[in-house]
């Protein structure tokens, strides 16, 4: 812990908060908040997240860690967000350290900082948090008296571009990994710096890479990331023992102000099974584990009695994938109804069946629906293992038009392996079949509309496009202008991705260590909030590579080999090699993979190399083949 | 249906909450309390409330009222400690009563509030005295004009006095406080700020950046009429 001076935080800051915008995003005080005697508790760990309050408070996983953590006696967790411009200034110019918002002490005072990562384009928000809690921004200058960094989530897969600022990532889910990280930091901080981080090390799901040397060969791509010191030269991901019973929080911190995810997020299931090949939730996230109903039912009961919400989303990476997914809704509806909360799906499968249970649940047509195609041809559907086809499409939205909704939103990725011009056309026509469908289920004119939004395909590690080359910001520019010209309709609109951002993503998500001195150098030169269109700016990161001697495109833009060591190789998220090689050439013949809910399990290792098993407690089965298949 | 007018207090972090949430967060607070609401009617039914003059945020009150419709006649004691139990820190619920349902909205009845803006003293280098002096001399005038900038972005000038209803200021260990009758209705709505803006103009007696804590204390009906009155 930095000894800080005895001001009081708590009073300068209220002054300030008159000043700036938005002040509730750091006053706290909300409810289910914890705020526990300071002196009394033996851990303090501050949960960061580095984007703003109503984006880090529609994060489920906060809510889950922060619950996980505030159980244990001995151990406190507060929640510290990224500053946004106007106060990061007030702070700068009245010299206050970021504080927690719960106790209003500084990040420094804590004994762990602990960081999630989200999304690539937050990292210049974690540089910018540690600097302004008076943290050196590398682990190697930090000795001991500074906060443990760690980090966790989606982006700790491919450690590497933040391996320089980071003392230990958290690998995979984590409920049960933060009570051995507690444990051990209990026993161990008294015995110094190097001793806690190596016994860290020695948990399953830790990688410290302190102890990892990573070495270049001459054209500077990765050779090897070797182990020292005793640490294991792949770290396994974490999941949890038993998800049905592991704790989930029904006493979540309700916000005082608008937040993104302003509603109960009920978890209903983990992973994905379906197998798209540019994704990498679905690598990441897998096996497959579903909650039972009745587990569900409580704790949704539970939520709505302490949160006071009126709605209730069932959340997850595909909810309606939900083996019991009818009765579970009509149990929830029976209980909810007379209370005036209802239920909703963040999300829908392109199909009739959830756009039938979305106008069970939604009894006004508030908003459009949402689907997502992916890609214009059934070809490049094959090839991303999209198992969508042009029927169900029309489907979906026959029974969108048919059950009162006006709008349809359909969102398809550019870029992706193998595209030709047909796929583009495939976007345009598709668009044009949906507005046709709509006019023949009578929706009334001025009001039917459809809305293409195209992103841009960004390879991810971990997933069978993980050796891919992403598109030049020019070829996407091209494509995005091609497929506005095929959209002459005015009742269709078209939304694009801005493609220096998308670059940016490809370069770090598949960065490697080197990567950590263009990072700093950009938030030197003030990059901040780089997921926000009002505050990137692509002219200073193209400075921040130049100043560091790195050539961003070669990050982006290059074709690995199967042979070809890769930055993240040392970090296991279950699915095997040659699981990944066999989807990405199947991939190239378009040809596809069955999802493993049909009982054909494709075999890509994660239940055997995690010795876990699909669970399907909503009544689903799935059984995975118990030996590798190759 | 019966209507209650709950009354209460937002301090602290609580001050922070716009009044567009504070709407919100009234709705998830009687939903924790599990009161037989009456919702309204149609496909998204919500709980029935009334506020009254909406609280700037950063400023604290101390009687705030907010009315609300239960299905069935409750106990107002009983309201007031289920309220309390699930009420986020810095709100409190003080009371509760049973008011006539058909009587005009609250937001309708108010018409003054009774604001306190609270300062330092060394923030009043000249002394106390001075800015009585000054305040009374405010009083007696005629006229008292601002600057106010309309929604549409036009910069007027406005009379504050004929919403200007009492002053006073006071002296309390280290602290000084001013306390202020104004105006809060639809026809005429004198901001304490702005009060406040004009004493430093013509008085010229505040440091200028120095730090007020506003609290409004009270809203009262025409004439001063309490608007907390149980049936």
């Amino acid at each position: 812990m930095i000894l800080t001076d005895k001001r009081n935080y708590a009073k300068e800051l209220d002054r300030l908060l008159a000043r700036v915008q938005k002040p509730a995003r750091y006053a706290g005080g909300e409810w289910n908040s914890v705020c526990k005697e300071w002196e009394e508790t033996a851990v303090k760990i501050a949960f960061a997240f580095p984007d703003v309050y109503e984006v880090g408070m529609s994060h489920l996983g906060l809510q889950i860690l922060y619950d996980t953590v505030n159980r244990r006696p001995d151990t406190l967790m507060e929640r510290v967000f990224a500053p946004w411009g106007d106060m990061e200034e007030k702070l700068r110019q009245n010299r206050i350290p970021l504080l927690s918002i719960e106790s209003k002490r500084p990040l420094g005072d804590f004994d762990i900082a602990a960081f999630t990562l989200q999304y690539e384009m937050s990292f210049t928000n974690i540089l910018n948090m540690l600097d302004l809690a008076g943290i050196p921004l590398r682990s190697s200058d930090r000795k001991s008296g500074f906060p443990l960094v760690i980090a966790g989530g989606p982006c700790a897969f491919n450690p590497e571009p933040l391996a320089e600022f980071i003392d230990v990532f958290a690998i995979g889910e984590g409920e049960e990994l933060f009570h051995d990280i507690i444990d051990v930091y209990k026993s161990a901080k008294e015995r110094g710096r190097e001793r806690l981080l190596r016994e860290l090390a020695g948990i399953q799901g830790i990688y410290v890479p302190a102890f990892y040397r990573a070495g270049y060969n001459s054209d500077g791509s990765v050779c090897a990331v070797s182990p020292r010191e005793g640490a294991p030269a792949r770290v396994v991901k974490r999941v949890v023992e038993d998800y049905d019973r592991v704790t989930f929080p029904e006493k979540p911190i309700v916000p005082n102000t608008g937040v993104v995810h302003d509603r109960i997020m009920l978890e209903v299931l983990r992973g994905c099974t379906r197998g798209c090949r540019f994704c990498q939730a679905g690598a990441l996230y897998r096996p497959v584990r579903e909650k039972s109903p009745d587990t569900l039912i409580r704790q949704a009961e539970a939520l709505v009695k302490n949160t006071g919400y009126d709605e209730i989303s069932l959340t997850s990476l595909s909810s309606a994938d939900y083996s019991g997914i009818n009765p579970l809704v009509k149990g929830l509806l029976d209980r909810m109804d007379g209370l005036g909360v209802g239920v909703s799906l963040p999300s829908l499968r392109v199909d009739a069946f959830s756009v039938d249970l979305a106008g069970e649940l939604q009894r006004v047509r508030r908003s459009s629906l949402t689907f997502a195609p992916e890609a214009g041809t059934q070809r490049l559907r094959d090839v991303i293992n999209k198992g969508v086809t042009e029927k169900d499409l029309l489907e979906a939205v026959s029974a969108a038009f048919g059950a009162g909704w006006q709008a349809v939103k359909l969102y398809f990725m550019i870029g992706l392996p193998t595209e030709t011009r047909e796929d583009l056309d495939g976007i345009a026509s598709l668009a044009g079949l949906v507005l046709k469908k709509g006019e023949e289920m009578g929706v009334k004119r001025g009001r039917l509309k459809v809305t293409v939004s195209v992103s841009s395909f960004v390879p991810k590690s971990h997933t069978p496009f993980q050796w891919e080359p992403q598109n030049t910001i020019e070829e996407l520019r091209e494509k995005q202008m091609y497929i506005k010209s095929l959209l002459r309709d005015k009742r269709i609109s078209f939304k694009w991705h801005d493609p220096g951002v998308s670059f940016l993503e490809g370069v770090i998500a598949r960065g490697d260590r080197k990567l950590s001195a263009a990072l700093e150098r950009a938030w030197q030169l003030g990059s901040r909030f780089d997921g926000w269109s009002e505050c990137f700016n692509f002219r200073t990161w193209m400075t921040a590579f130049e100043d560091t001697g790195l050539d961003p495109g070669w990050y982006a833009h290059r074709r690995y080999d199967y042979d070809d060591k890769l930055p993240w190789d040392h970090v296991e998220a279950g699915m095997s090699r040659n699981f990944l090689v066999r989807e990405h050439r199947n991939a190239m013949e378009a040809s596809t993979t069955p999802d493993c809910r049909t009982g054909r399990c494709p075999g890509c290792g994660v239940c055997t190399e995690m010795g876990v098993k699909p669970e399907m407690g909503g009544g689903g089965g799935c059984d995975p083949l118990q030996d590798q298949v190759f | 249906m019966t209507r209650y007018r709950i009354r209460y207090s937002k301090e602290g972090a609580a001050r922070f909450i716009s009044h567009l949430d504070m709407v919100r967060t009234f709705e998830r607070v009687v939903r924790r309390a599990s009161l037989p609401l009456s919702l309204s009617e149609g496909f998204n039914p919500h709980p029935k409330f009334g506020f009254g003059f909406p609280l700037p945020v950063g400023m604290a009150g101390q009687n705030e009222y907010v009315d609300l419709m239960l299905d069935s006649a409750m106990d107002p004691e009983q309201i007031v400690c289920s309220l309390e139990r699930v009420m986020p820190p810095g709100l409190r619920v003080t009371g509760a009563c049973l008011v006539e349902e058909k009587s005009p909205a609250l937001m309708a009845q108010i018409e003054r509030s009774v604001y306190q803006v609270r300062a330092a003293r060394e923030e009043l280098p000249k002394g106390v005295e001075t800015l009585r002096k000054c305040l009374e001399d405010m009083m007696g005038m005629r006229e008292i004009t601002i600057g106010r900038r309309k929604k549409d972005g036009r910069n007027v000038i406005f009379d504050i006095r004929p919403g200007l209803l009492a002053f006073s200021v006071r002296e309390e260990e280290a602290a000084l406080i001013i306390e202020m009758e104004l105006m809060t209705s639809s026809s005429l709505n004198v901001r304490p700020e702005e009060v406040i803006e004009a004493v430093r103009g013509r008085c010229g007696l505040l440091n200028n950046d120095c730090h007020l804590y506003f609290t409004r204390t009270g809203i009262v009906g025409p004439g001063g009429r309490d608007l907390f009155i149980c049936l």
